[in-house]
């Protein structure tokens, strides 16, 4: 028996199946229509890459991700930006974990060229305007490309310290202290420090200055540190900068200053500060190459948590020889529910990190290749940040 | 009075009219029915209670009671193979994933709810936006211009460029 098969191709052009026709018709309009509650559940797996391309497949769903900010519920890793730390920049380079690559981030949306000086909250970042002296500072999600100036200082400062403090309603605070006031008139080659801690607050949309600094405080603030301050339970912690090391310790509420000593303070070739479940943490490393981790208890005392694997710091130091001579600290809460703490120094070494295992007690450790061909000698700035597509967190409320 | 919702049966009805009879625990996954069942003061005495979803078909209503059987089974939800076993279960077709978003939010069973969500996303993960539009059949309603500009905003999402305007 002969069968003869219309062809396939006339087929499908003159009479379209009606099983077909009915599939179409049933799926046009779904995925694209979706609630906007189920596309941001959905949204909330993706991490960032992915999202900013979904975003422009249609309106829907470049309004949703827009719109909505993710669920706090949900754990991506968080992405490191970094820049030069002294040379104001048009972009900075970002580490996206997700796909274990660095890409370039361009921050030309700000009026002026600007420094990273810490992150705020999730996803924003902190910055300077320009080589100068501090006198406005500015907020951006360099993801959203929005960009925020926050009003001018009381007092432009040259090298302050300073920190960001998130109060209990989310709204930002950033403290300045010490630095040398621009303008400045040496007198018989005394370099003038000024004396002040001066607070911005979101809530009261503007500077103030709140207290005054002892003059061995403000010597250290301005002198002996890198600038950024981190916050505990009410008090900024500041580490100096050079051996032996020494913690500044300014509790916000009595606006009482102290010294807390540092651990094995002798021994330390490096030390940097950081914010771990409620506590303050220590990291610090040795010129034989050790890496130890301490966390701040009662009465001042310093208890060790943690030590990096030696073999992998040994690979650290063979593949960047001098790279662990001057490296800073930044953490933020991880992917895993513990905090994820960076230490850096410049962009062509390597990062070292800790990922903090949920039990909060024991870490992850391993290394995120620092970027090619690029000098191993420029210090470098870091932030670690949630990064965001949605163009209302804390920007709506920042004035 | 009605009585304590684990120790009752719950008849579901789909809008097709295929009915799925529950154990009173295994409804509990779905805050919809818990709190259907919670304000019902009708009850009869033989402890059974009747739910109609008007919008969700006997198709996918079996998968959904599938889901919360499996769930709800204590001896059986443990670690890995309960990951397993979700795995298997949500590899379906898009339609009928789709489907199943809608009962998962419109019974409230958060964590159908978010194998649902993860599934999608895996779906949309590395893909670029034609390619996503073309596996959701979702139509481009951005002009060129538009959507070059978002594209621009972006650009580091879509690879290539990555270093290049640095320094």
């Amino acid at each position: 028996m002969h069968i003869s098969y219309p062809s396939q191709h006339f087929h499908s052009q003159t009479f379209p199946s009606p099983l077909h026709h009915f599939k179409k018709e049933r799926k046009k309009n779904m995925w694209d229509d979706l609630p906007l509650d189920l596309l941001s559940q959905i949204f909330s797996y993706l991490p960032l890459d992915s999202l900013a391309r979904a975003m422009s497949t249609c309106k829907h769903w470049h309004t949703c991700a827009i719109s909505r900010p993710p669920r706090p519920g949900r754990r991506h890793p968080p992405w490191f930006l970094s820049m030069h730390v002294r040379s104001p920049a048009r972009s900075c380079r970002a580490y996206n974990p997700a796909v274990d690559r660095w890409l370039s981030i361009p921050l030309d949306f700000a009026a002026r060229p600007v420094r990273f000086i810490g992150s705020v909250g999730d996803g924003l970042i902190l910055c300077k305007f320009g080589p100068g002296p501090l006198s406005r500072l500015g907020l951006c999600n360099p993801f959203t490309r929005q960009f925020d100036e926050l009003p001018d200082l009381v007092c432009s400062r040259r090298n302050p310290a300073f920190a960001v403090v998130m109060g209990a309603d989310e709204k930002l605070e950033v403290y300045v202290a010490g630095g040398t006031p621009e303008p400045n008139s040496p007198r018989m080659g005394q370099v003038l420090i000024e004396p002040t801690v001066e607070m911005y607050s979101q809530r009261a949309g503007g500077w103030r200055v709140i207290g005054s600094i002892p003059g061995h405080f403000a010597t250290l603030l301005t002198v002996w540190t890198f600038g950024e301050g981190v916050h505990v339970g009410g008090t900024v912690y500041w580490v100096t900068s050079a051996r032996a090391y020494t913690v500044v310790a300014y509790e916000i509420g009595p606006r009482a200053w102290r010294e807390v000593k540092v651990p094995e303070t002798e021994r330390l070739l490096w030390a940097g500060l950081f914010c771990r479940a409620g506590g303050l943490g220590l990291a610090g490393g040795t010129s034989e190459g050790g890496l130890s981790v301490w966390e701040l208890g009662a009465g001042d005392e310093w208890s060790m948590i943690d030590a990096a694997p030696p073999e992998m710091m040994g690979g650290f130091r063979s593949v960047n020889r001098g790279g662990d001579g001057d490296i800073r600290c930044a953490a933020t809460r991880g992917g895993g529910g513990g905090v994820d703490l960076y230490m850096y120094s410049s962009l062509g070494c390597g990062i070292i990190v800790r990922r903090e295992l949920p039990d909060k007690k024991s870490g992850e450790w391993f290394l995120i290749d620092g970027v090619k061909m690029c000098p191993k000698v420029l210090p470098m700035k870091g932030v670690l940040i949630h990064p965001s597509m949605s163009s209302n967190v804390c920007f709506a409320s920042s004035h | 009075m009605a009585s304590p919702s684990h120790t009752r049966t719950v008849t579901l009805k789909s809008c097709d009219d295929v009915e799925f009879v529950l154990d009173g625990s295994v409804a509990t996954l779905s805050q919809t029915l818990v709190s259907a069942m919670a304000e019902d003061s009708s009850s009869s005495d033989d402890g059974t209670f009747t739910w109609c979803v008007s919008n969700i078909t006997g198709e996918v209503l079996a998968k959904v009671v599938e889901f919360c059987n499996k769930h709800a089974d204590i001896s059986s939800s443990r670690g890995e193979d309960l990951k397993e076993w979700d795995k298997a279960f949500i590899s379906v077709e898009l339609d009928l994933l789709y489907d199943l978003i809608l009962a998962a939010d419109n019974l409230n069973i958060e964590s159908l709810l978010d194998l649902t969500a993860q599934r999608v996303a895996d779906e949309i993960k590395g893909k670029m936006p034609h390619e996503i539009r073309m596996l959701f059949n979702i139509e481009k309603d951005f002009t060129d211009e538009e959507e070059r500009e978002i594209r621009r905003e972006h650009a580091w999402a879509y690879g290539g460029e990555s270093l290049k305007s640095f320094l």
